[in-house]
């Protein structure tokens, strides 16, 4: 399974691949140092526009989507898939190995990154906390971190069965995140039961604490947290069984 | 094998020393039939899977080694069913028929990948082995992005071969290589059969299986056309008729002049002018189209023979 692991790594951490990844990571920081220096009103700004409409609908399901989808749609696009399935390494270890190198990559910029979008907007707040005040600051922070992390394993779950189906995988993804979590969404209040965006955003929102409420007033996302949990277990869970299934019974080219 | 017994056998009980057997196996994309119930039997030593591009050798290979399922029928291998069995592939070395690589590996990271997957013992030594059956201990460690085709052919081979595999499936596994790689290949694929390997190479070109396989299995259009050994394959080649387009300053004096002749099995006069011979005795044919010709005062524009392709001689096989 570390084998696996390891290509996998190899295969995903292309430069230009890479560059893509971080510069697209990047952006909510770029923004968010951006509105810093020139709003008073700059917390709210962050949290709205940054993190709200930028960095959770659009950065980190992108960013996932780019890696996930390639995780083993690359291995059947480019006739490699035959060099890991032809050998004695059990199904699920492949899966669960590509799945673990997708989050792993994913998560070191997105985290990495979303920490430094919300240190911006709450250390050394408008209201004069100090900068390691724990419910102004670390636990908002933390909120954005733990968000984050429901939103890539979920994320990865999917895209990763997506990309080993589909040749448009990228697409679809893109058409799943705008189309359903965010046109569908916004207009049938139910879609947020079944939305990876809401299940971050909950859990963003309930880790975070106060300093947070914007986010879920922005979103509409208003999901118990355990409901938000759940979802993205059980998200994982379905397709990690059915990019199993897929591999399993698959015709490898 | 006399020439009568190189036929297509469907028998399915397995002999002895079968290793892998096709048992009654079909495989369909849509409508689309790739393989049609077919049987066959491998056992020790190498065979040659031969057929013209589309014959479903590959689809066939595929299934063998449990890389497509089985639309019907079944594939055991080492008396196992190889589909769906993980474990299975301590046993069997498979090359595809795709060169693709990981080109951010060097070569002999490659064949180490093969054989960390395969979890063996002493994986320096299995992968020095591998590299140096391939004869590519020089290159190993420049990426496999820097490699020639013949050259990621052999190192793609040494990954297979890491494992000491009993079974070998090789599909075109001599695609981008040069002539002294063939050979070299070809000493190589003796010295495993040898040990008592079995082992399967795909090729859509007659001689390049001639001198390497004891046995050969014909494939066209997806049906089994015909398995034995090469003698007896060959010597159904042999006997085809051949197809000549004759083109001439005077076609009617030339089809008059050879219409009687032993040579000549029909003649048929074309629309375009030209002249179809149908022919079991070529160098004759030859012989007295020339001296026709020159008794006639015509003129020999073009002598083209008609069926030299690959599929029309497994077609005639078949229609035999």
């Amino acid at each position: 399974m570390l084998t696996v692991f390891f290509l996998t790594l190899r295969q995903l951490t292309g430069t230009r691949r890479q560059a893509i990844l971080w510069l697209f990571a990047a952006l909510p920081v770029a923004l968010a140092i951006l509105i810093r220096n020139l709003s008073d009103d700059y917390q709210d700004i962050i949290l709205g526009p940054t993190i709200s409409l930028v960095l959770i609908p659009i950065v980190l399901p992108l960013v996932v989507a780019i890696l996930a989808t390639t995780a083993l749609g690359e291995d059947v696009e480019d006739r490699t898939l035959s060099y890991i399935v032809l050998r004695p390494v059990a199904r699920w270890q492949i899966v669960a190995a590509k799945y673990i190198a997708v989050i792993v990559l994913a998560a070191v910029p997105l985290l990495l990154l979303g920490a430094v979008t919300a240190a911006v907007a709450f250390v050394g707040d408008p209201n004069g906390e100090s900068a390691f005040d724990y419910e102004a600051v670390i636990k908002p922070i933390l909120g954005v971190v733990a968000g984050l992390a429901v939103g890539i394993v979920a994320y990865s779950a999917a895209f990763m069965w997506l990309g080993l189906i589909s040749g448009q995988a990228l697409g679809i993804a893109i058409v799943y995140v705008f189309v359903w979590e965010g046109i569908a969404a916004g207009i049938f209040s139910g879609i947020r039961y079944l939305s990876i965006r809401s299940y971050s955003i909950i859990t963003m929102q309930d880790i975070g604490g106060e300093p947070l409420d914007t986010i879920g007033a922005i979103a509409g996302s208003q999901i118990a947290l355990t409901v938000a949990l759940w979802g993205a277990a059980a998200v994982v869970v379905a397709f990690l069984v059915l990019t199993l299934v897929q591999l399993r019974n698959m015709d490898v080219p | 094998m006399s020439t009568d017994e190189a036929a297509v056998d469907n028998s399915t009980e397995p002999s002895s020393d079968a290793t892998i057997v096709v048992d009654n196996v079909s495989k369909w994309f849509g409508n689309v039939v790739a393989v049609n119930e077919v049987s066959l039997e491998f056992g020790p030593g190498i065979t040659g899977l031969l057929g013209p591009n589309g014959a479903g050798k590959t689809t066939l290979l595929h299934m063998m080694t449990g890389l497509s399922a089985t639309s019907r029928g079944e594939v055991r291998v080492l008396g196992q069913p190889v589909r769906g069995d993980t474990q299975l592939y301590r046993q069997i070395g498979v090359m595809t028929e795709h060169q693709a690589v990981y080109d951010f590996y060097t070569g002999r990271e490659f064949v180490e990948l093969s054989a960390r997957m395969h979890k063996l013992d002493n994986i320096p030594d299995s992968v020095q082995r591998a590299i140096e059956a391939v004869n590519m201990t020089d290159a190993q460690d420049r990426r496999l992005s820097t490699y020639s085709r013949g050259m990621r052919q052999r190192m793609r081979l040494a990954a297979t071969l890491v494992h000491d595999p009993p079974v070998l499936v090789l599909d075109e596994p001599l695609n981008g290589t040069d002539p002294r790689q063939r050979l070299e290949f070809h000493d190589l694929a003796r010295s495993l059969a040898s040990e008592g390997r079995t082992i399967v190479v795909s090729s859509h070109i007659l001689e390049e299986v001639e001198t390497l396989a004891d046995n050969i299995v014909l494939m066209v259009s997806g049906k089994l056309a015909a398995s034995g050994d090469f003698r007896s394959i060959r010597a159904l080649l042999d006997d085809r008729p051949y197809q000549i387009r004759v083109t001439s300053t005077n076609p009617r004096a030339l089809a008059g002049g050879l219409i009687g002749s032993d040579a000549v099995t029909s003649v048929t006069m074309e629309d375009d002018g030209s002249i179809l011979f149908l022919t079991n005795d070529l160098p004759s044919l030859q012989l007295q189209l020339a001296g026709v010709a020159r008794d006639a005062g015509a003129v020999l524009q073009t002598v083209e023979p008609q069926d030299e392709s690959l599929e029309s001689v497994f077609t005639y096989i078949v229609e035999r």
